[in-house]
């Protein structure tokens, strides 16, 4: 089978594209040159807003039986993915569409195909030395797991670290250890495009003296606290300071290390760290139940995601942590105990001195990273900024960009899998076979299989049972597939390992038998080697074996729903964010809708000033137009949006009034936004006060000229930030520093005053912010119980503010007065009821999830995009429009949906139409259909949570392989065991 | 709260109350009215659902029985928009229990108007039926006779949930001498359905507060006599099996309860329709098997289904073949179930089922 991308980097990015193209249909390599995946969240266990991992929801929704729902910390398993740990890409020749990549291998030094993961080795292996995992905080042997909880779990060498004594050869009972093998070089060939989702680097606090990490034992990095704090790290979840195990009671982070510091060459901000802290310290006090005191040194507190002002604000008041504005020298040691002493100026200007029991350096992304040289090769596309930190839900959208590019270099379309069932076979009374793994008779000295052999024989209905001393290698499988073609076996229970290591081969057999994958089940018998008596451990192995035959016998065949998706697209609005999800579509062959209630495409961008974003958004404008595929709907409004993933239709009102049905598969929404009003400042009271958006458009266009303005004052965060529009609008600082510098670089004796509060110059941005304060712009911050008061008098405009350095009010008369209003989005009220999605409490489009849906409704096959879910900046919204189109696909892209295994069903004899469900199915895959009185599941959105199945009071509910009878069943036959 | 006196000590209060119903359709104030009335076909007043005023000569709300629980009746009138105003006369536990199927979204309060009274309990259907026989005005004699009430079921007799809640009128039984009872209206609802019916308000009834009392703290002793005494007998597992012992999987207890409202019940599924290996095997692993099975699996799970709901109208009890005091061990455990929860079936139609309630968070908070 043809490779269709190879990705450098298994974090979520690579994940993400590798799932990406997967659904899609492609087959995909992922590689990572660390011995697991994950990436540097395998390290960090919880994320904001809610606390917790959700990792998971990356997971396939659509086809998800291509491979088990399962932990994704643990490893990475679908059909169409193959995942290469300890391998990097050495080489990418050729052209693209026909590359030819050659990737290196690490020698691990255990034989994964050997080795069945017992451990022994890792027992004797005398050497012992800081484990990375743990970010030093525990030890490892060099025979090690790289990552605890992994799947599979075969350790590897650390052959920097092996003394090569060679104990781990002759305990391993296998000879599955070989410490003198080589890399592997391995090609793939022909290959249609590479992604590079190599990602950045932490900073290395050690570089720099002044804080001493490395030398204080209670100097930590942010990620060396996650570990300390995780319940998979050294003090599994307690909270205690590394030198001594003691409690924290007090607990400092200092902001900006190895970011925002010119000393440094580090001119950048690393975007991600402000809120990494916050979260940690809120950790960290629910940890200690508030027993503790955390203070936060900040130069900016850089909450420019839409939730971040509101989950800041909220930690700062449930937990009482401290911010102050103040980058601290220097830590320094206390005498006699492990407590470390911060000075700092507080601000009243006064010089204060605390004691801690713990720093955390919330280190920056590492600098000076470089691209391989095949980066500009034709075919090799690398994430959009790829060495900087980011939030989640923008690295996954900047890996929907990169898997659009590799996309759209082709590949065959995607031609779901024709199954065939044996009906004959099915009908039949249930006949199951039994597979029993010898393990190469590793297991005999703790299983009795000839006993479980007799037992089942004479068990009524007992199963056809196939002994194989291996049955995971190729021979195995050989003959379990010869046993199910000679016999009428129609279910096939499998002892041997973990189910999820072989689960693409029992896919096989199941094709092969003609038999649904749902038949099939595999049980891990070393779970039953428990350290009890051999005959305990058989027992328990028994029972194991016969309810999970019994409720085997019990299983029925699932309907399954064969839906024909309508391959067309609805995209509403067509703002950037519209315009480049209607035209990524398109490209990948879809045909699109895009309405705009506007007569005029654009969005926001009509009102772009010459340049290099007016070029590119005109350059995509005359794309989408002159586009075969897209029909534009100008000044037409959507009136009605029915059906399901794949089958919707719409209904529209043209501007003169007809109606009109669009049937489609999918749906975006990017209905956009626009600049906030405010009445504060006395906005309106004066022709000298201007929106830093409507000055940036003058400057830009020149009905504004700089040298009209002698004195200038910006103030940032009018109207925002603050209830009820409490949300940072993210690119309105940037929008004021270049408009700063525009006037003072053209007018160089005008006097700029910026009043802010937190400058969000994130990213590469903090160098305009360093520009700005190198042109002699004048910034004082201000606190929101100060604010800068404005009046107007006799045609005047005063301002008056506090400056914290001066310690007094400054005032000042400008002839213009710059506010940064912010932005808002269009009035969602009526899009979200059309569409049965939801809205945030500010009325901008809730997506499902913000860090592993970021474009994603809560509705499947609704996608939300653009200003109209978040504020953002022209880029930004462009690739979001991309990311939802890259979406929309996983269902465009398929001739039909089919409901997988494990989906809800209702039994609608037992419901009582309560509807409790209804609204607490996280995939809104349920509802009532009014006509029927029925309680109706759409089997392609269910993911077979068991939410509903929980809830209901009638128990109506039944999940696919989980049935009632089944587990009552199962349940009859421990309790046999347990009474016998 | 506003008392609307009534002044028929001529006409008896059957009379008086049948004959403001009678009016209330007359006056086309209601489509219909579902009230306890006697009827040629039964020794005890059933259900009944009337629309014409001239056929109401049976009714008699405050008759000292209730062979059924109306709530199930008024659930069936209400469960889907019929564009009928419907007058609901029911008993305080009847209205709880209705409150907890319109949370269930198995009927609606919308277009009915409940109509209730102090309840002073009722007797088994058989007691009623001899008391009734010697003599007439067998109502108006119970409420003037503590040796009568003196026979209300051991549930009704250790009930402290006598005043109803959540209706729209009163009929106020205690605190008046016979003939000098009142109306209370205890909604707008209420109040403008009695002043259209002409009713004018008056003074409060002067020993209602201290009649109430004295009947609660009754209630209240006796009610925990019972529920310690049964808390006793099923404190261990052999006794909660002794306690259900005679059960025969009749499951007219739960035909009777008024909470219970799965349209199928699990038990008359096939999860609990053994094939005989099973029952064999069951045999064999104890040695002996009592039969029939699942008996305390039945009683087990709906004491977890629906302990929640339970609103104590004890008609578990009163319609076992068996005599087990089903309602006993019921209301004993539900009372913990409920304060557990801070739940209280019945008092608020807004408040939330608990088992209804998801909350997010990590396991522990």
């Amino acid at each position: 089978m043809n490779i269709h991308t190879v990705i450098a980097g298994a974090g979520i990015s690579g994940i993400r594209a590798a799932f990406d193209l997967a659904e899609l249909g492609h087959r995909v390599v992922l590689l990572d040159k660390a011995p697991s995946s994950g990436g540097i969240l395998s390290q960090l266990d919880h994320q904001f807003p809610d606390n917790h991992c959700g990792m998971c929801t990356l997971l396939p929704m659509i086809d998800r039986d291509k491979g088990p729902q399962f932990c994704l910390r643990k490893g990475i398993f679908h059909d169409h993915v193959t995942f290469i740990p300890s391998a990097e890409i050495v080489s990418v020749k050729g052209p693209a569409g026909q590359l030819s990549v050659v990737v290196e291998k690490q020698h691990t030094g255990i034989d994964p195909l050997k080795c069945m993961a017992c451990g022994s080795c890792e027992s004797v292996c005398p050497v012992s030395v800081p484990d990375g995992f743990n970010e030093g905080y525990s030890t490892r042997k060099a025979v090690f797991l790289p990552v605890p909880h992994q799947i599979p779990n075969h350790r590897i060498i650390d052959f920097s670290v092996c003394t090569r004594c060679g104990e781990c050869v002759k305990a391993c009972p296998v000879s599955a250890i070989n410490l003198d093998g080589e890399a592997r070089k391995l090609e793939f060939n022909p290959v249609n495009a590479v992604i590079l989702a190599t990602g950045s680097g932490q900073y290395d606090p050690a570089q720099s003296d002044l804080y001493g990490f490395g030398v204080l034992p209670n100097v930590v990095t942010s990620k060396g606290l996650e570990r300390i704090m995780s319940s998979s790290g050294p003090s599994k979840g307690q909270l205690f300071r590394p030198s001594d195990n003691k409690p924290i009671k007090r607990m400092a982070f200092l902001q900006c290390v190895g970011s925002r510091n010119l000393m440094e060459n580090a001119d950048h901000c690393s975007s991600v760290c402000c809120m990494f802290a916050v979260k940690e310290a809120v950790m960290a006090c629910e940890k200690s139940h508030d027993d503790l005191t955390v203070s936060i040194f900040y130069m900016d507190m850089r909450t420019f995601g839409r939730d971040f002002q509101r989950y800041k604000d909220q930690a700062e008041t449930s937990h009482g942590l401290r911010f102050i504005r103040c980058r601290v020298h220097s830590v320094e040691p206390c005498e006699n105990t492990d407590g470390m002493k911060i000075s700092y100026v507080n601000d009243k200007g006064m010089y204060m001195e605390e004691t801690v029991d713990l720093v955390v350096l919330s280190t920056g992304k590492k600098t000076g990273l470089t691209h391989p040289d095949f980066y500009q090769n034709e075919g090799v596309f690398a994430l959009s900024d790829t060495f900087d930190f980011k939030d989640i839900g923008e690295s996954l959208v900047a890996a929907d960009v990169a898997a659009g590019k590799a996309m759209a270099l082709g590949g065959p379309p995607h031609t779901p899998e024709q199954r065939i069932f044996d009906t004959q076979r099915l009908s039949k009374k249930a006949m199951p076979l039994l597979v029993l793994c010898q393990c190469g008779n590793n297991l005999s000295n703790d299983l009795d299989l000839d006993l479980i052999e007799s037992h089942l024989s004479a068990m009524p209905g007992a199963p056809q049972i196939l002994k194989l001393e291996q049955a995971c290698g190729a021979a195995g499988f050989e003959s379990i597939g010869t046993a199910l073609t000679s016999s009428q076996a129609n279910r096939v229970v499998i002892a041997a390992c973990n189910p999820f290591l072989f689960d693409h081969k029992i896919k096989a057999l199941a094709r092969d038998a003609q038999l649904p994958d749902g038949f099939f089940k595999t049980l891990d018998m070393r779970s039953h080697v428990t350290g009890k008596t051999k005959n305990e451990q058989t027992q328990s192995l028994l029972s194991q074996i016969k309810s999970t035959v019994n409720s085997l016998n019990l299983t029925l065949p699932v309907y399954r729903e064969k839906r024909t998706v309508t391959p067309s697209a609805l995209v509403v609005g067509g703002g950037p964010a519209g315009l480049s999800a209607a035209f990524c579509l398109a490209s990948a062959g879809i045909d699109v809708d895009l309405l705009d209630k506007e007569s005029q495409l654009g969005g926001n961008g009509i009102h772009f000033s010459p340049g290099p974003e007016k070029n590119s958004l005109d350059k995509l404008l005359s794309s989408v137009t002159n586009h075969p595929k897209i029909r534009v709907h100008p000044a037409t409004c959507l009136t009605r949006h029915q059906g399901l993933a794949g089958v919707f239709t719409a209904t529209i009102t043209t501007p003169n009034a007809v109606e009109q049905k669009i049937p489609h598969g999918a749906a975006i929404v990017a209905t956009g936004g626009g600049q906030a009003q405010t009445l504060d400042y006395c906005a309106s009271q004066h022709n000298g006060i201007l929106s830093v958006f409507d000055l940036a458009k003058g400057l830009g266009d020149k009905t504004l000229n700089p040298l009209d303005f002698s004195k200038v004052v910006m103030i940032q965060c009018a109207g925002t930030r603050e209830e009820p529009r409490n949300y940072c609008s993210r690119i309105c600082c940037t929008k004021a520093l270049l408009n700063a510098i525009a006037i003072k670089e053209a007018n160089p004796s005008a006097s700029i005053h910026i009043f802010y509060r937190d400058m969000m110059s994130y990213g590469e941005s903090e160098k305009i912010y360093t520009r700005a304060r190198q042109a002699g712009i004048l910034f004082i911050p201000f606190d929101l119980h100060k604010k800068p008061q404005v009046a107007v008098n006799n045609q005047t405009i005063h301002v008056t503010g506090f400056d914290p350095v001066l310690q007094e009010d400054v005032q000042l008369a400008p002839d213009l007065l710059v506010l940064s209003t912010g932005i808002v989005p269009t009035d969602n009220q009526i899009i979200s009821k059309i569409f049965h999605i939801n809205t945030t409490q500010d009325g901008f489009l809730k997506e499902a999830n913000s860090k592993w849906r970021p474009v994603d409704s809560g509705r499947e096959g609704i996608f939300v995009c653009g200003l109209a879910r978040a504020p953002l900046g022209f880029q930004e919204a462009m690739d979001e429009g991309i990311s939802a189109a890259m979406r929309a696909l996983r269902i465009l892209g398929r001739p039909f949906l089919e409901t997988p295994q494990v989906t809800a069903r209702v039994r609608h004899s037992l419901c009582s139409r309560c509807q409790a469900c209804i609204p607490e199915c996280p995939y809104q895959a349920r509802y009532l259909d009014e006509e029927n009185g029925k309680i109706m599941v759409d089997s392609v959105s269910c993911q077979g949570c068991g939410a509903c199945a929980s809830l209901c009071p009638n128990s109506s509910i039944m999940m696919g392989q989980f049935e009632e009878k089944g587990i009552m069943d199962s349940i009859e036959f421990f309790l046999n065991e347990a009474c016998p | 709260m506003m008392m609307y006196p009534l002044n028929s000590p001529d006409q008896g209060i059957v009379q008086t109350v049948r004959s403001m119903l009678q009016e209330l359709l007359g006056k086309k104030l209601a489509d219909a009215v579902l009230v306890l009335a006697s009827n040629p076909w039964s020794d005890v007043p059933m259900p009944t659902l009337f629309t014409d005023p001239d056929r109401m000569e049976g009714v008699d709300p405050l008759a000292p029985v209730a062979p059924v629980s109306s709530a199930r009746q008024a659930s069936a009138l209400t469960r889907s928009p019929s564009g009928k105003t419907v007058v609901l006369v029911l008993r305080p536990c009847e209205i709880r229990a209705l409150i907890e199927l319109v949370k269930l979204n198995q009927c609606s309060l919308e277009n009915a108007i409940i109509i209730s009274m102090d309840c002073l309990g009722r007797m088994e259907n058989k007691i009623f039926s001899d008391e009734a026989k010697t003599g007439p005005g067998i109502t108006e004699r119970f409420l003037s006779s503590p040796e009568l009430q003196g026979k209300i079921t051991t549930t009704c007799s250790t009930c402290n949930d006598f005043l109803p809640e959540n209706a729209d009128i009163t009929l106020c039984t205690l605190g008046a001498e016979p003939g000098h009872m009142g109306f209370e209206a205890l909604t707008d609802k209420g109040k403008a359905l009695l002043e259209s019916l002409g009713f004018k308000k008056g003074d409060d009834l002067p020993k209602r507060k201290q009649d109430i009392a004295a009947l609660a703290d009754k209630r209240s002793l006796s009610k925990k006599e019972l529920f310690d005494a049964t808390a006793l007998q099923m404190s261990t597992i052999d006794g909660f099996q002794t306690f259900i012992g005679r059960c025969l999987n009749c499951y007219n207890c739960r035909t009777a309860c008024p909470v219970c409202y799965c349209k199928e019940c699990v038990f008359l599924t096939d999860v609990f329709a053994h094939p005989p290996e099973l029952l064999l095997e069951r045999a064999t692993r104890r040695g002996a098997v009592k039969m029939p099975t699942d008996t305390s699996m039945f009683h087990l799970t709906r004491l977890s289904h629906i302990g929640h709901a339970c609103v104590g109208c004890g008609q578990c009890s009163s319609v076992c073949p068996s005599d087990i005091q089903v309602a006993d061990m019921f209301r004993t455990v539900s009372e913990k179930t409920q304060a557990f929860f801070n739940y209280t079936p019945g008092r608020d139609v807004t408040e939330p089922i608990p088992q209804l309630v998801v909350r997010n968070g990590k396991r522990g908070d």
